[in-house]
């Protein structure tokens, strides 16, 4: 009785996992985004190593989520998109990150 | 995604691909290349002026070329960062490094004043305390530097940074004559080459395209 009421628990974390952050690219973006205070586009296609059009339509998935902010501005007279988690985007993946480790930790085998 | 995300790891990759343009070591072999020309100005006889005049020139271009390098080469190549609190405190831990090591500068610097020398080095040989606060200061500093920031480069520099005195007295020693700038020159040119080499290596790995930004994807 005790270890269904546990595998439903179980099952019931996997239902609450946040698909906008499970994407594997997102979950790459949202990574590197959490590990530095802000980047530019170009540093994060590098790092990435995702397609523009990928990382751009990933990076509008995520400001709509209200995850990644992104701030167009001239640094040293140059245009930069700066893009930085917000503290929704930080707590998001925290959250996941320990969602995941509970899922992981109660799966059998 | 076959590999996990190990955050440390990524923030260590993150940073160290900053260091992965080889500018910090031409940087580095610059100014101890800039001891070497300090001493062959010496040898040929330069007036004390003109020395220091010309080593700060040295020291001053050395910078500008970092800094020129670091926003005409890097960042237009690899983006932009602002690296997070982890690296700020990393950056901090260098920085305290370097002051120790400045402050261990200024201390020989006065324990070789003529008034201070006659009397301290009445107790220790000269030519044993020079070389051996030398070598023990490069080695020490630019092995916490390396470990603190990650940079394992900076460990072989350091030693190339070390063996310049030491090799000018041993070369004095051998040939009877100055050879300062050899002894500064040999280690400060491996640290160019190697500098070189990876900065060739940066440059055909991440070419230089346009602009980009969130509007062309």
């Amino acid at each position: 009785m005790k270890v269904k009421k546990k595998g439903k628990e179980n099952l019931q974390h996997i239902v609450e996992i946040d698909r906008v952050v499970h994407e594997p690219a997102r979950l790459l973006i949202l990574s590197y985004l959490y590990v530095v205070e802000s980047a530019d586009f170009l540093f994060l296609l590098r790092q990435t190593n995702l397609t523009k059009g990928n990382l751009s339509s990933h990076l509008m998935r995520l400001e709509n989520a209200g995850y990644v902010s992104i701030e167009k501005k001239f640094v040293e007279k140059i245009p930069r998109t700066l893009l930085s988690l917000t503290k929704d985007g930080r707590k998001a993946f925290h959250e996941y990150s320990q969602r995941m480790k509970k899922i992981f930790s109660e799966l059998p085998g | 995604m076959e590999q996990q995300i190990d955050l440390k790891q990524l923030e260590r990759k993150v940073w160290m691909s900053f260091y992965e343009d080889g500018l910090w070591d031409i940087y580095l072999g610059m100014l101890l290349m800039a001891m070497a020309v300090g001493a062959l100005l010496s040898d040929m006889g330069a007036p004390e002026t003109t020395l220091i005049i010309t080593y700060g020139c040295l020291v001053g271009a050395a910078f500008v070329f970092l800094w020129l390098g670091k926003r005409f080469i890097t960042i237009p190549r690899l983006g932009l960062v602002h690296f997070g609190p982890q690296a700020k405190a990393r950056k901090k831990k260098a920085s305290v490094i370097f002051a120790v090591s400045v402050l261990v500068g200024l201390i020989v610097f006065v324990m070789f004043l003529p008034t201070v020398k006659d009397s301290f080095f009445k107790i220790l040989p000269i030519d044993l305390v020079f070389p051996a606060i030398w070598v023990a200061n490069m080695l020490i500093v630019f092995s916490l530097a390396a470990y603190f920031l990650h940079y394992r480069r900076l460990y072989l520099i350091g030693v190339m940074f070390a063996v310049g005195v030491p090799l000018d007295i041993l070369l004095r020693e051998l040939t009877n004559r100055d050879l300062s700038v050899i002894a500064f020159g040999l280690p400060a040119l491996v640290i160019l080459v190697m500098g070189g080499v990876v900065l060739s290596r940066f440059l055909s790995r991440y070419s230089l395209g346009a602009e980009v930004t969130l509007d062309e994807g």
